[in-house]
């Protein structure tokens, strides 16, 4: 079972990408769940998760540590004993740090065999969030494989550039690209890593 | 099993003291799984008292821990006046399943524009006007169901009482930040945090005093004295450190202030990881408040900070405690016992609450470890129960040197130094007695016996001391220079002597030293860097804020393509591995002989 986490901060487009990717994703053998951590201004389709008896969680707001951490655990054991996907997609709460989710997910879950991890970055709020939430920011960029600058749509080119010049040099090893989710502009530059 | 000659109540007590205590106290901060444990829905639980409390004591009972944190689902509070942000919970068998576990339902309470309302009225005026707007309840339904809701935890918090279960929860207050965050939402309250942060700090000063008032006054109605202050949002975790300072700390500090002078015992409770925010609590007063650790902060680290000064309790992660097996919370919890619970000021605790699903057999484990392992180490010896007395009789070093530097002899040390050297003494060894002297001057200053002059003082001497063996010091430094070290004191920061001590030490170590001095700006410094082609960076800090001018340099030298094959070391006071990690450091140490090791050996 392999583990996609899709992180981000509140509103970078996380609920967005996952249904677009979702979309392209099952249309392969693949056999997909996905598990839903944030409260989104979208509803994740019911269509696309054929689980049945299987909730989307809707924890934030709760308490990161003694809330998310297990429920996301025990929600990944019931899908390996009900469902046996071959990908789980995570919709990480805007405020969790991949990094501890990884931690805890190889501590504990030992089904899960291969991580990766996209981080979205709102391309409007990069520097503000920067300026401001820059530990929570880091963190977020620094643990991705991929990290997708989104809502390209709304940025000018070169305040796009600096954003992913920014961004390259807070996560050097990961894939940087620039994506808009909502006008499925340059999915397929994430899509072609996860296939 | 360990003999037990304190009551509970006398054994949290003198753990929040720093005194000694026959065994920790050992207690989960437990609330909803009670129920779950004995097969009743957390709707029941929500919606009749009655089971909620029979619950949590047939839990204490079976279990068998120090206390319980509430008697029942609800908080104790004021009619109609607030000591957290009035979200809205979502409640199972209302807007949850039967036996989901409640959840809050983050909505923005007030926008923007009301910050100059709240300015002007404060907290309870504010609320006062505002509630109804946001809720399909009046003021007076809400003021009335307060009452009853406060009726129900005394009426049952007596119950437990009469029972024997120690109750100790006077009130839960949210941070002055964890209040406004929540009643803006963590998104809107960012971008505010960005925009408009005159107004945001103006609505807080302004509401600090209500929310501290409202908490002394529930405390005293209903004759508990401990104030469980939720932290979560001002954390390192997710801002700068100048927001923290600007917008969590001030508040915190006249929190505790007021608890503390009206005999209320803040209880600190961190949520997320503080690492970077720990040296901070080391300004609030010993011995009077409790630092409790959900699992995501590292406790270990906040022993080696708040050791002898501030009681912790934590933090069996909720993740081990659901799925983890009792072996391993019995490893985890003997640890704690061993490593935080030495010397005593420790309280074996969930990390956070008690996560609804835990493993009977876990809790189970937890409890007995506590109640029966001693530790290790020195256990659960004394602290001193005057520090200064301590202080002053232990921790003089040796050598006439140090004595002098500890006595604060200003007229003698030149002499003394000087005829050392005329004696043949080793430079280093005059310089680590002046260092000793140093630690000295800085404990016996934390503990209010020397005043900031009296600090002051201490530079001085200690400048007289390095002039006078420098040439001495460089005599015996190697021919060969082991490669250029550019280090100093960042911008914000003009603390000087730690910084020199360590440059000296490279000196005499054979680094070739380039030392930019204090309050370096990080352009500056990188400038250095690229010019001198150092391998090595050091950087020092003595005040929390310099941090992220750390952060810069390291930043900048990523941005100049100057990181690579470069060792970065930081160290000083407030510093930790947390803080190396937020720089971006390679390495980080206390210890400068430590220090220069790491760097040479990063060399070969």
């Amino acid at each position: 079972m392999k583990l996609l986490i899709i992180a981000g901060f509140l509103g970078s487009g996380k609920t967005t990408l996952l249904l677009r990717i979702v979309k392209q994703l099952s249309a392969g053998p693949q056999k997909i769940a996905i598990i839903e951590n944030e409260i989104g201004e979208i509803g994740v389709d019911g269509e696309y998760l054929n689980l049945e008896g299987l909730q989307v969680q809707e924890l934030f707001g709760g308490c990161i540590c003694c809330t998310l951490s297990v429920g996301l655990l025990e929600t990944l054991e019931d899908l390996d004993r009900l469902y046996q996907p071959d990908l789980v997609i995570l919709e990480a709460t805007g405020v969790a740090r991949p990094g501890d989710i990884i931690e805890n997910v190889r501590k504990y879950q030992s089904r899960i065999q291969e991580i990766q991890v996209i981080t979205l970055v709102d391309a409007c709020r990069y520097e503000m969030l920067l300026e401001v939430m820059e530990p929570l920011v880091t963190g977020q960029i620094g643990a991705a494989d991929i990290v997708a600058v989104n809502k390209i749509d709304k940025v000018a080119p070169e305040a796009l550039d600096q954003i992913m010049q920014s961004v390259a040099g807070l996560n050097p090893r990961a894939k940087v690209t620039a994506i808009s989710a909502d006008q499925k502009l340059h999915l397929n530059t994430i899509l072609d890593d996860l296939r | 099993m360990i003999k037990e000659t304190m009551t509970k109540d006398e054994r949290l007590q003198a753990a929040i003291t720093l005194d000694h205590v026959d065994r920790h106290p050992v207690f989960p901060i437990l609330v909803t799984s009670a129920p779950r444990l004995y097969g009743i829905t957390q709707a029941a639980a929500w919606q009749d008292h009655d089971i909620a409390r029979d619950a949590l004591i047939r839990c204490y009972k079976e279990y068998g821990y120090d206390c319980i944190s509430k008697p029942n689902y609800y908080y104790p509070m004021l009619p109609g006046k607030l000591t957290a942000a009035p979200v809205r919970n979502l409640i199972p068998g209302r807007q949850l399943g039967e036996d989901d576990l409640y959840q809050i339902d983050e909505r923005v309470l007030f926008e923007r524009e009301d910050y100059d309302k709240i300015a002007a009225l404060g907290w309870n005026g504010f609320w006062d006007e505002h509630y109804e707007k946001i809720s399909r309840k009046s003021l007076e339904k809400f003021s009335a169901m307060q009452a009853i809701s406060n009726q129900l935890y005394c009426d049952d918090m007596k119950i437990c009482e009469d029972d024997g279960i120690p109750v100790h929860l006077g009130v839960a207050v949210d941070s002055v930040l964890m209040a406004f965050s929540l009643s803006r939402t963590l998104t809107e309250f960012t971008r505010d945090l960005h925009e408009v942060p005159d107004k945001v700090e103006a609505a807080m000063k302004a509401s600090c005093d209500d929310l501290i008032a409202n908490s002394i006054q529930v405390c005293k109605n209903n004759g508990k004295m401990m104030a469980f202050v939720v932290l979560e949002r001002g954390s390192g975790f997710y801002y700068r450190l100048k927001i923290f300072e600007r917008f969590e700390w001030p508040f915190l500090q006249r929190y505790v202030d007021a608890f503390v002078s009206e005999g209320i015992m803040p209880w600190l409770h961190f949520d997320t990881d503080w690492g970077m925010n720990l040296p901070y609590l080391k300004k609030l007063p010993r011995g009077k408040c409790v630092c409790d650790l959900d699992s995501t902060t590292d406790i270990f680290q906040a022993k080696e900070i708040l050791k002898d000064h501030m009681c912790i309790s934590g933090d069996v992660p909720a993740a081990l405690l659901t799925l983890g097996k009792p072996e391993e919370v019995v490893d985890y919890c003997k640890k704690l016992i061993d490593e935080v619970g030495d010397g005593g000021g420790f309280m074996l605790t969930t990390g956070c609450e008690c996560p609804i699903n835990v493993k009977p057999e876990n809790l189970r484990a937890m409890v007995e470890t506590g109640r029966n392992y001693q530790g290790k180490r020195k256990g659960t010896r004394a602290s001193s129960p005057d520090p200064r007395k301590e202080l002053s009789s232990i921790v003089r070093p040796q050598g006439r040197i140090a004595e002098a530097f500890g006595n604060l002899q200003y007229d003698d040390i030149e002499k003394l130094v000087e005829t050392a050297i005329s004696e043949n003494s080793d430079p280093l060894d005059i310089l680590d007695q002046c260092k000793a002297g140093m630690d000295t001057v800085g404990e016996l200053y934390s503990t209010g016996e020397y005043f900031l002059s009296e600090l002051i003082l201490s530079g001085d001497m200690f400048k007289k001391v390095v002039d006078i063996i420098k040439p001495f010091i460089a005599k015996g430094s190697s021919a060969s220079s082991l490669g250029r070290v550019v280090i100093g004191t960042t911008k914000g920061d003009i603390h000087d002597l730690g910084k020199n001590i360590v440059a000296t030490l490279f000196g005499t170590s054979g680094f070739d030293v380039i030392d930019l001095g204090v309050d370096i700006d990080p352009v500056i410094f990188v400038d250095e860097i690229s010019k001198t082609d150092a391998k090595v960076v050091a950087m020092s800090a003595l005040i929390t804020p310099t941090f992220d001018s750390m952060k810069t340099v390291v930043d900048l030298m990523k941005e100049r393509g100057l990181r690579d094959d470069r060792f970065v070391i930081i160290g000083g006071g407030p510093t930790t591995a947390a803080v190396r990690d937020y720089v971006g450091a390679d390495a980080w140490s206390l210890n400068p002989v430590v220090g220069i090791h790491m760097c040479k050996e990063f060399l070969r």
